[in-house]
This record gives C-alpha cells, sequence and structure tokens, in this order.
C-alpha cells in the first residue's frame, strides 16, 4: 500500500499527534531542518521517543541547503507595487536614506547570477520583482516590486528567475544539526538531500555522511532543471528519490511538471528505488475543508503512478485540518491504489 | 488515451468579452467559447456578437456553446449574507414579502424545489463552502440549519439539492428570449449545452424548443452531467446526445467524494469509444486564477484530464472572471502539446 509521509510542525509533534496520525493512516515523518524558526532539536527528541512506542514510525530527516532566503526582520514588510528596495548582505534589515535594505543570506551566490531587469521570485513564486540596479561595490541588488501589497517574511525564499545556482549542502551550521539529531535518534532511517543536480552530488554526501551516519539512506529530493535532466543518474546512486513539486514547479516550465514526475517514479519503480511524490496534494482541503476536484483528480494520477509515499507539507504541519487530509489521503489510496513491496 | 485535437473552452464574462479579449484567447488556441445563459445580468448577446467579430478579425473560426441553466434555483433579489455554522435561515421564493428581520434569501424556481424537498435534505451553495440543512417546512417557507459556513452565500450564486429528488425543466422562457434576441441578429451557436442531463426527454424537450428558433437543424447538443443519475444513464444520454460536459463543480457535491475521479474516467471514456465529443469543465486553474500562483494539484489534473481523453477543457471563471485568462489558456495548452509530443516519443 502506499504510504503518507507527513511533514512535522506546530500541530504534528508530540507522541499523542504520532498515534493519532497513526490511527489516519500515517506513520512516516518528516523533520524539515530548512525551517529554521522552529525547534528541530526538540522534534528530533519527541520523535526518539515515539519510536518506542511506535514500531513502524519511520523518519526523513530533510536537508535545507544553501537556498537564498531573506535574512533578519523584525516583523514582516509590506510592499506596494511599484516601491523599491534593496537586497544585501549583512545581517539586519536597515532603512538608508528611506530604502529598505534587506539582508539575504548566500548573498555571494546571488549577486553572482543577477542581471538588470531578472526577475526575482519570493516565497516560491508568490510575490515576484525585477531588478532595476546592481552595484557590485556595496553589494546591492535594487529590486521593484511587480505587484501590489506583497508581505515579505523572514525566512522567505529568494530565487532569480530561470538562472540556475548550485546550492550548497554542507552548510556548518545545518551539518551541526543533522549530527545532533542522529546523536539523539540514531534509528533515524532517512536523509533527504535537496536540490540533487547529479549522481555525484550524493556519491559525495553518501562519503560524507559515512563517517558519522553509516547507515543513513539517502534520498535525492529532485527539484532543480539539472536534477531532472539527470534524474536517471541520481535515481542509480540514491537510495530513494523524491519528487520535489514546490520547488521544482517553479525551477521548470510548470507544463512539465506532471511529465517529469511521471518519469521520476516510473524510473524509480523500475530500479525499486523508494520514492515520494511531494507537495500541494491537500493545500485546498486543508485550508477550506472542501474536496476539490483538482486535487481528487492530482492524488488519484499520482496514485496510479505506484510511488512508495505521498508527502503532505503544510498540510500537516501547520494547518487544523492535518489529520483529516492524512484521513482523505488514505481513503483515496485505499481506493485507488496498487501494491509496493 | 489522449485526443489528436484538443482546445480550450473559455467561458465569456467580464474578461473575456470585448473583440480584443477574444481575439488573443483564439490566438492562444482557445478554440471555443461558452456563454452561460444563468448569467442573466451579462449580455450574452454582445457576448456573442464580439466572438463572431473576432473570428473575421482573426480569420479563426470558433464553436460556440450555449450552456441552458435549467430552471436551476439561484439566490436573487437578496444581499450578500455572512452566515455563522449553527444558525437559523430562511428560504423563500422571490416573490415573497419577508420581515427584514428575519434571516433569509430568495430564491428562483422556488415552488419546484419546495414541492419535492423532505426535512434533512441540504442546500449547497458556493460549490460545496455553505451547506444549509433542512429542518422545517412551513407553507412557503424552508427553514433551514447552517451546517458549513465556509464562504458568504451571494446574489445570483446557484443552489444545488443534492439528496432531493427534483428534475429541473431544461429550458426556461428567460432563455428562449435570449435565444431569439440572438436569432434576430443573425447568430446561431453551435452547440446547446443542456444543464443536469439525466435522460433523452430533457433532449427532446430542447431541441423541439431551439428547432423553431434555429431550423437550420445544424445545431449539436451537449449534455452537462452534474449528478449521480446523468452517470448512472451515461450509456443512455451517449447514444443520443452528440456530446457531454462533465460539470465538475456540481458534480462533486451530488456524488460521493470516492467516486468522483473513477466517474470523470468512466464518462470520458464511455465517449470516447461512443465517438461523441467529450468536454471536461470547471476547478481547474481556480487557484491561479485568483492568486496568480500555480498550485501543483492544478498541473497534474490538467494533465490526467488530457490523458482521460478530453476533447476540451473548459474554463470558467478562470476566463470569464480573472485577469490571467491568457496565461490560463496558454498552461493548458503547453501542457496538452508537452503530453503528446511525449505520447508519441512513446
Amino acid at each position: 500500500m502506499i504510504k503518507i509521509l507527513s511533514t512535522i510542525g506546530p500541530r504534528l509533534h508530540t507522541v499523542e499527534h504520532y498515534k493519532l496520525a497513526e490511527e489516519c493512516g500515517c506513520s512516516m515523518f518528516r523533520v524539515n531542518l530548512g525551517k529554521k524558526n522552529r525547534d528541530n532539536i526538540m522534534y528530533v527528541r519527541e520523535l526518539y521517543e515515539a519510536k518506542k512506542e511506535l514500531n513502524n514510525l519511520i523518519v526523513f530527516l530533510d536537508m535545507p541547503a544553501s537556498k537564498n532566503r531573506i535574512s533578519m526582520l523584525k516583523e514582516p514588510i509590506f510592499y506596494n507595487k511599484d516601491e523599491i528596495l534593496v537586497f544585501t548582505n549583512g545581517q539586519n534589515c536597515v532603512v538608508k536614506n528611506e530604502l529598505d535594505l534587506i539582508p539575504v543570506t548566500f548573498f555571494d551566490a546571488l549577486i553572482e547570477v543577477c542581471e538588470i531587469n531578472d526577475q526575482i521570485l519570493i516565497s516560491d513564486g508568490k510575490f515576484t520583482f525585477t531588478i532595476i540596479d546592481i552595484d557590485y561595490e556595496k553589494n546591492h541588488i535594487t529590486i521593484k516590486s511587480d505587484t501590489a501589497s506583497q508581505k515579505i517574511t523572514v525566512n522567505a525564499s529568494v530565487r532569480v528567475k530561470d538562472k540556475a545556482l548550485n546550492y550548497n549542502l554542507y552548510i556548518p551550521e545545518d551539518i551541526n544539526l543533522l549530527k545532533q539529531a542522529m546523536l539523539i535518534c540514531p534509528e533515524i532511517e532517512w536523509v533527504v538531500h535537496s536540490f540533487t543536480n547529479q549522481g555525484e552530488d550524493i556519491k559525495r554526501f553518501r562519503d560524507f555522511i559515512n563517517e558519522f551516519a553509516p547507515n543513513l539512506k539517502i534520498m535525492a529530493k529532485i527539484e532543480t532543471v539539472e536534477g531532472v535532466k539527470n534524474y536517471r543518474d541520481i535515481i542509480n546512486c540514491s537510495d530513494g528519490v523524491m519528487v520535489g513539486r514546490g520547488d521544482l514547479g517553479v525551477e521548470i516550465k510548470p507544463y512539465l511538471l506532471p511529465a517529469a514526475q511521471k518519469q521520476i517514479v516510473n524510473y524509480a519503480n523500475e530500479k525499486k528505488k523508494f520514492s515520494v511524490v511531494a507537495t500541494d496534494f491537500m493545500v485546498k482541503y486543508a485550508m477550506t475543508g472542501e474536496y476539490h476536484s483538482s486535487e481528487l483528480i492530482d492524488t488519484t494520477y499520482t496514485i496510479e503512478q505506484n510511488p512508495n509515499a505521498i508527502m503532505l507539507s503544510g498540510e500537516s504541519a501547520a494547518s487544523m485540518r492535518g489529520y483529516d487530509a492524512m484521513k482523505l489521503l488514505n481513503s483515496l489510496i485505499s481506493e485507488y491504489g496498487g501494491k509496493n513491496d | 488515451m489522449i485526443k489528436s485535437r484538443f482546445d480550450v473552452l473559455s467561458t465569456a464574462g467580464p474578461t473575456m468579452s470585448s473583440v480584443t479579449e477574444i481575439s488573443d484567447a483564439l490566438k492562444l488556441e482557445s478554440r471555443s467559447f461558452r456563454l452561460p445563459l444563468g448569467q442573466r445580468k451579462r449580455d450574452m448577446n454582445q457576448y456573442f456578437i464580439n466572438i463572431r467579430n473576432a473570428e473575421k478579425t482573426t480569420g479563426i473560426v470558433t464553436d460556440v456553446y450555449l450552456d441552458l441553466p435549467s430552471s436551476r434555483p439561484r439566490v436573487i433579489n437578496s444581499s450578500d449574507l455572512d452566515l455563522v455554522a449553527g444558525e437559523s435561515i430562511s428560504v423563500v421564493s422571490e416573490s415573497k414579502v419577508v420581515d427584514e428581520n428575519l434571516k433569509h434569501f430568495k430564491i428562483t424556481y422556488f415552488k419546484q424545489v419546495f414541492d419535492n424537498v423532505l426535512l434533512g435534505d441540504t442546500l449547497v451553495l458556493r460549490d460545496g463552502s455553505v451547506v444549509l440543512e433542512v429542518v422545517q417546512k412551513t407553507e412557503d417557507t424552508l427553514i433551514t440549519n447552517v451546517v458549513k459556513a465556509g464562504a458568504q452565500i451571494r446574489n445570483g450564486g446557484s443552489c444545488s439539492f443534492p439528496k432531493t429528488d427534483v428534475v429541473y425543466t431544461s429550458i426556461t422562457s428567460e432563455d428562449v428570449s435570449i435565444m431569439n434576441k440572438m436569432s434576430d441578429n443573425g447568430l446561431e451557436p453551435d452547440w446547446i449545452v443542456i444543464s443536469f442531463a439525466i435522460n433523452t426527454d430533457q433532449l427532446n424537450d430542447v431541441v423541439k424548443v431551439v428547432d423553431e428558433i434555429w431550423p437550420s437543424n445544424n445545431v449539436k447538443y451537449m449534455a452537462k452531467i452534474e449528478n449521480e443519475l446523468g452517470v448512472r444513464n451515461i450509456d443512455e444520454i451517449l447514444t443520443e446526445y452528440d456530446g457531454i460536459m462533465i460539470g465538475r463543480g456540481d458534480l462533486l457535491t451530488h456524488i460521493d467524494y470516492r467516486m468522483f475521479p473513477r466517474y470523470q474516467r468512466l464518462l470520458a471514456e464511455k465517449a470516447t469509444i461512443m465517438n461523441k465529443k467529450c468536454v471536461i469543465g470547471t476547478q481547474y486553474l481556480e487557484w491561479f486564477a485568483t492568486t496568480g500562483v500555480l498550485n501543483r494539484s492544478e498541473l497534474n489534473d490538467i494533465a490526467s484530464s488530457i490523458h482521460m481523453g478530453a476533447d476540451s477543457i473548459m474554463l470558467s471563471m478562470e476566463t470569464g472572471n480573472s485577469k490571467y485568462a491568457n496565461e490560463c489558456i496558454e498552461i493548458i495548452m503547453q501542457l496538452y502539446k508537452t503530453e503528446i509530443e511525449l505520447c508519441m516519443e512513446e
């Protein structure tokens, strides 16, 4: 039976939550180490306790990679259409000459690929800005907002449309988190390698983690243009693969996403590698409590491709209908699902 | 089974009505347009004129679908209402005079529903966001309890009674009046869509009337499948009608949700086997049309529907009432081209 992988968060993290999730048909859980505003180490401790009581509980740790994000903001900032602001390096948001200077993490990698008139996408493409000036001496990227009343929050992702960055996975802070997690809960089964571009990325990562976690299985998350191009090589080198539809839907042309998902899952099945399809399955249901045609058809289309698991993100982590979303997914899997060995 | 010919059926409305807007849609390969006659406040006659003018401007021929709303009730003469779960709200006919202190709204074609509705039946609005349960019937009022208050009740909104045994009249005097005006302007549709189609009686009723307005015999008839009975009678329907439209918004509120994907596939496959046109409609890109951000489930939904054998995907508010109308059409056509190229490679 296809399994459900749920993302942990404020509404899903205690032993009681995990027992309830199991009753709803879910026994696999993902900690998103990229969510810096959550207490990930506490989550891992709770998972360790839960594993003692729930034998079938399986844990995935999702390594974040060096995605550009909005850095220190005290509170969300609102912009209207045509308003101008500046991205820069550094730690704190300041106001200079009436302009907001917003720090972005891994700024050097960002300014390297930017050109004037490029489009900047914030929060997976929810908000867009156009680059109107770049100052390499001051490390300023000046941008103008394209749409009205945008709200920027801390940790919001930042990327440049149609430009590929090489995301660095080995950030000391994140590696320390991973090591700490493995010490607390050595039985963690999976680590998810984000923004995988080729098989070589996985080989390198495997050599690295073999030093402190040789039993950890590696799941390659495919969410870039390069990753899609090299999916066979990536799957051959990994223990499993995740179709990261959230970022993939922004990185590649959206009309290519259904075909990419199908090809990746098919190849994973052929090679008997564990496959997960992630994101945007039950978002509307989680928000409104209503069934929606597109979500029912998307879910059954994915079920028919026979991946090993379907993943919920915000639906389980933060929505008040997380358990209902699990039940709904479970009922569709029971109705339409195939067998998975 | 992907069809070798496919297009987007765009619904006309405030953002898809001018000759320019329609011409842009034509160039993006939306080759058919739907005029929902249930939108009584919109000038469908003018939209139709603009469609034919856009054809002349672009040199691209289209199909025009007149969508008959049936006598399915709509909210009328009522201000928009906010709801609270658990509160009581009365439903009355459009002519009834009501004490303003009583929370209520009025609906068209009240009597046909009133005569058939039973206690415990539900009234569903806003595609399922609002659910009311009938708890009492007086001589001329339905008293309901708000079970789900997920949205406002809006004037002009359509009402569904999923549990009530009621057969709607397929063509009304208002429809005839609008169609006569179109005919007087030299306009003739290519398709007539019959809402809540459940058998061929409805087809016969409509053909009789339409033949008087347009005696050329060129008009084709499409059955809109929106409830369990329509699905059950699909073989009979496909034998006599020229095509079917799967009205997903209403269908989902009228059936068990677990059957929905199965029914969509079944209807599309049967239409293909019988060589009848299959349009699958609504709830495709509503999230994108409202926010400008693509929800990934919407992309897979389109791909799946294409593979099931849709000849057309119908957009409703996505073209009729959205600033992303052209983008919506583009996404679907790009998806279709990608999927069919891949099929040919395989």
